[in-house]
């Protein structure tokens, strides 16, 4: 399936999209025409042998990591020769032509990361193949990066033109976004351990929480604006952090607001989930109700409550976007001046780093709960 | 000591109560089994007296005093409780688990390591091997001595034991149970134990409580339970083989004879094993009658059918 879908992405679509500059538009260029025929033949055996290994459907182990390790081939084969056709299209017409990835290749990525998915899946969590299957991909592109065999494309004049900012960018969107998960946690947990312990409280606090998703993210900051802003007015030592009705106070807020959803409800529910006998052995050896709930109850929906942590925390690098409205920066920047400049490219920039961190931010997140949470009981994740 | 005086317990939204009017002394060193169907009140009964349950009226006096009057809190820590395997902190090891009591007492870390080396042992736990372990690593025996060793930890006089045998496979549990029989003649705790396993009961108790809907029907010492039922339901729970489980608590030294003439080796009981081990013996042989001998193998006397059916015939104390 994938390997058909690649394979006829290459044939249909165009490999690389070609600007006499940066703003004007595209033609596409087909993979024949992209690619030298060596290396269109390459990629062809490359997904032929990708579909002769999904034949034999066996669930075995090293045929699974196989298919995952081919696939990946294939995407780090992609993007370099992406990177490859840009270099030559780019000599070719010269001066200020633009050379972008073209959409036959990112079906073709996407499809062949369908497949390293799904093998991961068949693979033992954690062992040496399926971490071998996960980075494989990953390592080969960041390798072409540190190469230099992708400068050619469109992304990278981009973000070359971009220069320093780009990483500023890229840090105070982390920097947002990591502040408000863990104000997220810190105001969550006490909320849901408060719904927890009283009743009456849980249907009302779940219900404001649940609320606040409902109000869309760029209303919410110009909801805040005004308040913020006569605050500040008021405070003025607050202007001098920077608090105020733009930047970082308003955008955060509201990555706060919207992040406390998965942390209440999964610390709730977490502190549910633990079993009732487990419990009762706490208070029948003699544990307070406050030891029964930081030694038991907390510990044991500590799994639980990461897993909110790992939702709050993507979708807040997600919704940090939003900042570049609040004039909070972030690589929003990218992502919407991409959109007026009506630069696919920039566009791309930003977007690429934020899925690359929201995936890496799960991932990491994912690896401290396999460590610190191996199955051993508990409630499960 | 503890005694229980009429309590009772009705549960918030049920109509009937799931104890009542229950009064029961359990002197010091002994174990008293209550044991009966789901649902008759022994699990209540058993909770009333570290006040996880609260009676309705009536009272629980622990060496005289009244529960009520010690902080549920510390009257826990000195009661040493054991439930189902379900009952251990997934989230901790061995050695935390069994660690716990000491630790909410404030015991220095060095005396709660000491302590939970010598309980695992005393389990028959292999310290080095299983106090790093998590319980999901453990088998259900396992768990389950983890679930008496950590019950043991402080040294309590009393302990509650609800059901702790209950999830292992009949094998294991057999061995369970001999082994705390062992453990409890060498530490004569008051125990308070659970079970409706009527087998378990006899072979542990030094009495049974039978309970049923809520209400005390008997309690006396295992072997009297069995020759006189108090009425139709105990008689039935008891089972149809009250017989047999009565020879199995008397020991054959009630029913000694003089030695065979001609004994063999072979056909023989030592002088620790019940009429019942001793009957199951004659049934192997064919023979009316085997030797008794002593733990080095020498011949002490003997064991017939007649005298083991005087024996049981005559009436019990």
């Amino acid at each position: 399936m994938a390997s058909a879908s690649g394979i006829a992405a290459g044939l249909l679509l165009p490999f690389a999209t070609l600007r006499a500059s940066r703003i004007q538009s595209g033609i596409g260029v087909p993979s024949l025409d992209a690619l030298e025929s060596w290396q269109a033949l390459a990629l062809l055996l490359l997904w032929l042998s990708l579909a002769a290994l999904s034949i034999g459907r066996g669930r075995a182990g090293a045929l699974s990591a196989a298919r995952g390790l081919v696939a990946s081939g294939a995407i780090v084969a992609l993007v370099w020769l992406s990177g490859d056709a840009a270099a030559r299209l780019g000599a070719l017409v010269g001066g200020f032509a633009r050379v972008s990835v073209g959409a036959g290749v990112w079906v073709g990525v996407v499809a062949a990361q369908a497949v390293v998915l799904a093998s991961r899946r068949e693979l033992r969590p954690g062992g040496l193949w399926s971490s071998a299957v996960s980075l494989a991909a990953p390592a080969g592109v960041l390798a072409l990066l540190a190469s230099g065999a992708l400068d050619a494309t469109g992304m990278a004049r981009e973000y070359a033109n971009q220069g320093p900012r780009f990483w500023a960018e890229a840090g105070w969107h982390l920097a947002l976004s990591a502040a408000s998960a863990g104000l997220a946690v810190l105001v969550g947990v006490p909320l849901g351990v408060l719904a927890f312990r009283r009743r009456s409280t849980a249907g009302p606090i779940l219900a404001l929480v649940g609320a606040v998703q409902t109000i869309p993210g760029l209303a919410m900051i110009g909801i805040l604006v005004a308040p913020l802003a006569q605050l500040s007015h008021a405070l003025p030592w607050l202007r001098s952090v920077g608090f105020g009705g733009l930047g970082w106070a308003p955008v955060v807020i509201a990555l706060t607001l919207y992040a406390l959803l998965p942390v209440v409800r999964n610390t709730y529910a977490g502190l549910r989930g633990v079993p009732p006998e487990t419990v009762d052995a706490g208070i029948g050896m003699g544990m307070t109700p406050l030891q029964v709930l930081a030694r038991v109850r907390l510990p044991m929906a500590a799994p639980v409550i990461t897993s909110g942590l790992r939702t709050a925390g993507v979708q807040a690098i997600g919704n940090a976007t939003l900042g570049a409205f609040a004039a909070a920066g972030t690589l929003g920047l990218f992502v919407f001046g991409g959109l007026a400049q009506q630069s696919a490219d920039l566009m791309m920039v930003g977007s690429v780093a934020i899925v690359v961190l929201a995936v890496g931010f799960d991932a990491v997140l994912r690896a401290v709960q396999r460590v610190l949470w191996p199955a051993k009981g508990g409630v499960a994740p | 000591m503890i005694s229980l005086e009429a309590v009772c317990r009705t549960y918030p939204g049920s109509e009937r109560a799931a104890v009542s009017d229950v009064s029961l002394e359990v002197p010091a060193g002994e174990v008293c089994v209550l044991v009966g169907p789901s649902g008759c009140g022994k699990s209540t009964t058993l909770r009333m007296v570290n006040r996880l349950v609260e009676p309705d009226a009536g009272r629980v006096r622990l060496d005289g005093r009244d529960v009520r009057d010690i902080p549920p809190d510390s009257l826990r820590r000195g009661i040493g409780y054991a439930i189902q395997g379900v009952g251990l902190f997934p989230h901790w090891t061995v050695r935390e688990n069994v660690g716990c009591v000491p630790g909410l007492l404030g015991w220095e870390r060095g005396r709660v390591a000491g302590r939970v080396t010598e309980l695992l042992e005393l389990v028959g736990l292999d310290p080095e091997r299983h106090a790093s372990a998590y319980p999901s690593e453990l088998s259900g025996g396992e768990a389950q001595r983890v679930g008496v060793a950590r019950a043991l930890a402080a040294d309590p006089p009393v302990l509650l034991m609800d059901e702790p045998f209950g999830a292992v496979d009949p094998l294991t549990r057999e061995r369970l149970q001999s082994e705390f029989a062992a453990i409890q003649r060498r530490l004569r705790k008051t125990v308070v134990f659970v079970t409706h396993d009527i087998d378990e009961a006899i072979r542990l108790g030094d009495s049974i409580a039978v309970m049923r809907d809520g209400r005390l029907v008997q309690h006396d010492r295992p072997e009297r339970v069995l020759a006189y039922p108090a009425d139709r339901f105990v008689l039935e729970f008891v089972g149809g083989e009250r017989a047999l489980r009565r020879l199995g608590l008397a020991s054959v030294s009630e029913a000694l004879g003089p030695v065979l003439e001609g004994w063999a080796p072979g056909a023989s009981v030592s002088a620790g094993a019940t009429m019942r081990d001793a009957l199951t013996r004659i049934l192997e042989t064919g023979e009316p009658a085997v030797g008794v001998v002593d733990s080095d193998g020498r011949p002490i006397g003997s064991v017939s059918v007649e005298a083991i059916v005087e024996r049981f015939g005559k009436p019990l104390s």
